[in-house]
């Protein structure tokens, strides 16, 4: 039988006696994470190979925008577009020929759903890479749904961490405590950070055991653990939802999946605790680009003309001026939606998202701050 | 909370820090409270309403404990122990097997055509119940053998049940290691900080990586009602004795890790269990604390093998069928307790033909015990299948599929994340069998053993099952 002790038989004393190993060990984990999984990690061998989707997407994208931003040649204006997929869509530098306009380099930082506590938290890996001008996507979209982070999407931040625990309140801090460790690590390890990613193109494989036999039972998959708080759910609330569901459902060119998940979206957007929270989030994310010495423009983006018909659109009035208050800070410039020609549904793809010639119209006037003299003298 | 969170992290990690403050500035009564404080708050963390059985199991068996000792009078001394044990078994019998006695009293009934409505039993398992039920009654036993001396502090005998490291799955301890721990002065070193905090990683490194990753195949040729292939169940069954073994195991190095940087050290609670030559063997690495436990305070009260061949027979198939039942109040944990009780006696009656069939010679011996690893391994899995198993009917179902149709099925499939999962298991465990040391990995240099370290944290946290699956031996 194997040896049982485990008491060690001789007890060092001094230097000798401190546990090296491990010293070495998490000195190398703390130089190997930063390092692998940092700017320069192999996030472009990972996008051609073994591509993400969805939000994990977005969470590569991050890194390979960072990168494009901080190696931007000189002469060049780095843009961070940042937002959730409204951003994404409504500003595609591919769709737009962005990359050669105007001496700018524009690139995205976004995933769906990406609220206000996600732009926050990356703001310091953002200000690292040094932009010109920061584009942030909201309206009342984005500071009027409940907030829903998921930590291993989300960028690691302690200063924003510790806002959003101060701002959330003790009783949701402990309901949500498990959800805010993990953010935490998310910070503390990048490795933590991209293991959903890394998962879901190279090391599942090695540890999920498919079955795709109809013998067996689809077994339920773990869903991602999310920070939650302001989401609404009961009875009233899902028959209301589905109400307005069928009402619109004959005005909208076809049916989806995506459309029953927007109008749960929409349907979410109302008034409550979480939009002092969000507002607080967004706006300490503007002030630390603000002084970080970066141009913020806080653009205010559209919805379905369909869409706004389902919420309370007093609640814009609300949006609006805390977006206007946000320019007192400085180098903060915020864009209504009176900028632009009215939007019409021709000019969407779905109920919250723009379509290429949408986001063409949409994007212009934007463009045009970006490379304004004023811009220029700002940066 | 449960080990494998990062609540425990953070609540181990607070703990400690007071505990080293105060070991700074006073004696070892401050720490004591500390620990027995935290270890209320680790229990209640899960249902603070059952901190109160906890207490009755505390204030029964210290005072129990007391008189047992003031006592001289054999009768009066009998009667206090069997407070102790109808205290004990009372609450365990009521809150985990009282549901299970009325199910099976039902169907027993319908079965023989009687309708009768004895309503259902709701009741909630407090976890750890089995655990800390039978480590306090130990001390009373003990006292009443008159192989220990009772505390006279509360608060050392109030730790000694509640200590969190292994309050809720063990080890079992026995006071006659753990309360003098209490009472006495501990070391904190670096020797201890490292030996224990490699012992909690490889723990966590068991359970999340290789154990709940593992389940998930498990779970998906145990579910009910599939209709798996021979070569699938099998893959399965593997897959199971490592999860259950990495599963507990895991729970108990952590436990042991805690503890061990705490100042205390816990038993070893298994021992190369895979390895084991025939089934008595195997039960002398496997869960260490509680076969000792059930060959100290049941077999050894039957009789033990006092008592001629069919008495030790008897006493065998006792033992293990109540070990069995202790699992879990379901009538798989019977079967299987009533399969290793078999085992036990079929290598008791077996074994001298066995020593004379040996072949001699070393070449000879290491390939004969070689070949007495592999086969009780299969013996010990198919124990494992009834374990496993939802129902009885299921374990007739999974033997059923061994015999056809031997396709291969989803092991096409599966074979290479297991073959993934397993190795970083079986690489150290032979390293540990063939060095003779459980402790091999502490005893490496330190260039080796840092690398080791920084691979299997990536793998952990890149691998690892990240939401904290309960560890399976919590329901028993």
């Amino acid at each position: 039988m194997a040896n049982p002790s485990s008491t060690s038989s001789s007890e060092r004393k001094g230097v000798k006696a401190w546990p090296w190993a491990l010293l070495i060990a998490a000195l190398t984990i703390w130089i190997v994470d930063g390092l692998a999984l940092g700017v320069d990690g192999p996030w472009p061998w990972l996008m051609k190979h073994s591509p993400p989707r969805g939000g994990q997407r977005g969470v590569v994208m991050e890194r390979l925008s960072q990168k494009e931003i901080r190696d931007r040649p000189a002469e060049t204006r780095g843009v961070f577009v940042a937002g959730s997929s409204r951003a994404l869509h409504g500003f595609d530098r591919n769709a737009l020929g962005l990359d050669t306009e105007r001496g700018l380099m524009v690139a995205q930082v976004g995933r769906p759903s990406m609220g206000p506590f996600e732009i926050h938290s990356a703001t310091a890996d953002l200000l690292r890479m040094n932009p010109d001008a920061v584009v942030i996507f909201a309206s009342e979209f984005d500071t009027h749904r409940p907030i829903q982070v998921v930590p291993n999407r989300s960028s690691g931040n302690v200063t924003a961490i510790v806002s959003l625990m101060n701002d959330i309140g003790p009783g949701n801090l402990w309901r949500q405590r498990h959800d805010i460790y993990r953010l935490f690590l998310v910070e503390a390890l990048h490795s933590y950070r991209y293991r959903d990613v890394l998962g879901h193109t190279i090391l599942n494989r090695f540890r999920r055991f498919r079955v795709d036999d109809e013998r067996f039972p689809k077994g339920k998959k773990p869903r991602a653990g999310s920070l939650n708080i302001g989401a609404t759910t009961g009875k009233d609330y899902r028959a209301a939802q589905n109400a307005t569901y069928r009402r619109l459902l004959p005005q909208l060119p076809e049916d989806s999946v995506r459309f029953r998940a927007q109008v749960r979206q929409i349907y979410n957007i109302r008034p409550g605790t979480h939009v002092e929270i969000q507002q607080r989030q967004l706006r300490r994310a503007v002030e630390a680009l603000s002084r970080g010495g970066v141009m913020v423009l806080v653009v205010e983006a559209p919805l379905h003309p369909l869409a706004v018909e389902i919420y309370d659109t007093s609640l814009r009035q609300e949006f609006l001026d805390f977006a206007r208050a946000l320019e007192t800070l400085p180098g903060v410039t915020f864009l209504p939606l009176e900028l632009h020609e009215p939007f019409t549904a021709e000019d969407f793809m779905d109920l919250t998202h723009l379509n290429r010639d949408g986001a063409a119209r949409f994007t212009a006037p934007i463009l045009d701050r970006l490379t304004a003299p004023s811009a220029d003298a700002s940066s | 909370m449960i080990f494998n969170s990062l609540e425990f992290g953070v609540f181990f990690v607070l703990v400690l820090g007071v505990y080293v403050a105060l070991a700074r500035v006073s004696s070892r009564r401050p720490q004591n409270l500390l620990l027995l404080l935290a270890s209320y708050l680790f229990y209640g963390a899960w249902d603070w309403r059952f901190l109160g059985l906890i207490w009755i199991s505390t204030a029964v068996d210290y005072w129990v404990g007391l008189r047992l000792h003031q006592s001289t009078d054999a009768a009066i001394r009998k009667r206090w122990v069997t407070l102790s044990l109808i205290t004990n078994l009372g609450i365990l019998g009521f809150f985990k097997y009282a549901g299970f006695f009325v199910d099976s009293l039902t169907a027993l009934l319908r079965s023989m055509g009687v309708t009768a409505d004895l309503g259902t039993l709701d009741i909630v398992l407090p976890v750890g119940i089995s655990f800390y039920t039978f480590q306090t009654l130990s001390y009373t036993v003990d006292i009443y053998r008159r192989r220990l001396e009772p505390t006279r502090d509360l608060l050392d005998f109030a730790l000694f049940v509640a200590f969190f490291p292994q309050l809720v799955a063990g080890p079992i301890e026995r006071a006659t290691r753990l309360l003098p721990q209490i009472a006495g002065e501990r070391q904190m070193t670096w020797q201890r900080l490292s030996d224990g905090s490699w012992l909690i990683f490889w723990g966590l490194f068991k359970k999340v990586v290789i154990g709940d990753n593992l389940g998930g195949l498990v779970n998906i040729v145990y579910a009910p009602g599939v209709d798996p292939f021979a070569p699938e169940v099998i893959l399965a069954t593997y897959a199971f004795a490592l999860q259950i073994y990495c599963d507990f195991s895991g729970y108990t190095d952590i436990a042991r890790g805690v503890a061990k940087i705490l100042g205390f050290e816990l038993m070893l609670n298994f021992n190369l269990p895979y390895f084991a030559l025939n089934p008595a063997d195997f039960w002398r690495r496997w869960h260490i604390s509680l076969s000792t436990w059930l060959r100290d305070y049941l077999y050894i009260s039957l009789g033990g093998n006092r008592q001629g061949t069919l008495m030790t027979y008897r006493n065998l198939a006792l033992t293990m069928l109540l070990g069995g039942l202790w699992h879990g109040a379901a009538w798989t944990f019977v079967v299987w307790g009533a399969y290793q009780g078999l085992l036990l006696i079929v290598h008791r009656v077996a074994a001298p033909g066995l020593s004379r069939i040996a072949p001699s010679g070393n070449l000879g011996q290491d390939l004969w015990r070689g070949m007495s690893r592999i086969v009780t391994f299969q013996f010990v899995c198919v124990g494992w299948m009834i374990f496993r198993a939802e129902s009885v009917g299921q374990i007739g179902d999974l033997l059923g599929s061994l015999a056809g149709p031997w396709e291969l099925g989803l092991v096409s499939q599966w074979w290479l994340p297991f073959a993934v999962l397993a190795t970083p298991l079986v690489l150290m465990q032979i390293c540990q069998f063939a060095t003779d040391d459980l402790d091999v990995v502490k005893r490496l240099p330190v260039w080796l053993r840092a690398p080791l370290y920084v691979g299997l944290f990536f793998t952990l946290v890149l691998m690892g099952e990240d939401f904290g699956q309960p560890f399976i031996y919590f329901q028993f």
